[in-house]
């Protein structure tokens, strides 16, 4: 009886274990393999003009600058022009400085939006923010609902 | 009277024929891929946001990149690339300074060996980069690939994952050139 018990005991906790080690093997790989997430589900860490965006890559505001990498900054701005590159749309928003645009790559799921758009248009975009060279760069940009923009949350000029 | 004018005409053919200023043609979304090949993995990631500045008469190229602009399948090796190998935070952006030997602005399409300082991780090496020049509509495209070794610019990988890595990256870009409009 004794030694019944004992493998019963054996073969739950051969089961509990293999349970386990299937549903832990499940996160991992889910986790391993994820893929970049929707920019609408980033929260956003700043709502800016383009030049309110461009001054903080003066010099002086380098370090207030580096705060906003890789995170979710909304541009409210004038576009200049939609390229279509290598299968990704990219929006041109202008700045007040000659030559420099705020560039956003947009998300594939945008096209339809971006169809609507056209030079000169006021537009609002999200995106990821990666840093500056001639132009301010955000990367998987959506473009996102006048009505959604009651308040500017401008860090900088507050 | 005549001298003076004559005089004058001299002056105003000198600012005519001053030399005209260096005209510079942008890429503002150039495409750069990289492939890491080993039996273990393979890794392949690429930017459309390189950009570059060319001038034909000085022949002179610069191109910059910001490295967290590179796309990877994984977030995870987005993460691995950016804190492990690179360290973004401490070195941004890559550059090209460097000059194209021979370069002809006439031709519509060449092969030309592009010379100069490549700058990974703050560490600055001397590249040879082969590539095919084109001009159509006023525009260039340089086409071309190049190796980076990972030794070059002390880029670390740990022990675990040094067979996921290859010691050389295949780099290959694409670059369209358009004038400047100023």
């Amino acid at each position: 009886m004794n030694t019944k018990q004992n493998n019963n005991k054996v073969r739950i906790q051969v089961i509990v274990f293999v349970i386990t080690a299937i549903v832990l093997s499940f996160f991992v790989y889910s986790y391993v393999n994820r893929e970049q997430p929707n920019t609408q589900s980033f929260s956003t860490k700043a709502q800016l003009t383009p030049n309110e965006f461009i001054s903080l890559f003066n010099n002086d505001n380098s370090n207030l600058a580096q705060q906003y990498i890789d995170e979710a900054i909304e541009i409210r701005g004038v576009l200049d022009k939609v390229t279509f590159r290598d299968n990704k749309y990219t929006l041109f928003i202008n700045s007040d400085e000659e030559g420099r645009f705020i560039l956003c790559e947009m998300q594939t799921d945008q096209k339809e939006l971006i169809q609507d758009i056209q030079k000169n248009d006021v537009v609002t975009v999200k995106g990821i923010f990666k840093g500056v060279l001639l132009d301010a760069i955000l990367l998987n940009c959506i473009i996102i609902n006048e009505t959604l923009w009651p308040k500017r949350y401008s860090y900088f000029f507050s | 009277m005549t001298k003076k004018v004559f005089i004058l005409f001299l002056i105003t053919c000198q600012f005519s024929f001053a030399q005209k200023a260096d005209k510079v043609y942008t890429e503002r979304q150039g495409k750069v891929t990289f492939f890491s090949y080993t039996p273990v993995e393979n890794i392949q990631a690429s930017t459309n946001q390189a950009q570059s500045q060319f001038s034909p008469e000085t022949k002179e190229i610069v191109v910059q990149i910001i490295m967290k602009t590179f796309k990877f399948k994984k977030s995870l090796m987005y993460e691995h690339f950016n804190e492990s190998y690179i360290e973004s935070d401490l070195y941004p952006k890559a550059y090209l300074n460097a000059k194209v030997e021979g370069f002809d602005s006439s031709q519509l399409s060449q092969t030309r060996i592009i010379k100069g300082e490549f700058i990974l991780r703050g560490i600055s090496k001397p590249i040879e980069i082969k590539a095919t020049i084109t001009k159509e509509n006023k525009k260039f495209r340089f086409e071309g690939d190049l190796e980076v070794k990972i030794d070059d610019h002390d880029i670390k990988v740990p022990g675990v994952l040094s067979a996921n890595i290859a010691k050389k990256i295949q780099v290959s870009f694409n670059f369209q050139y358009d004038p400047d409009e100023k």
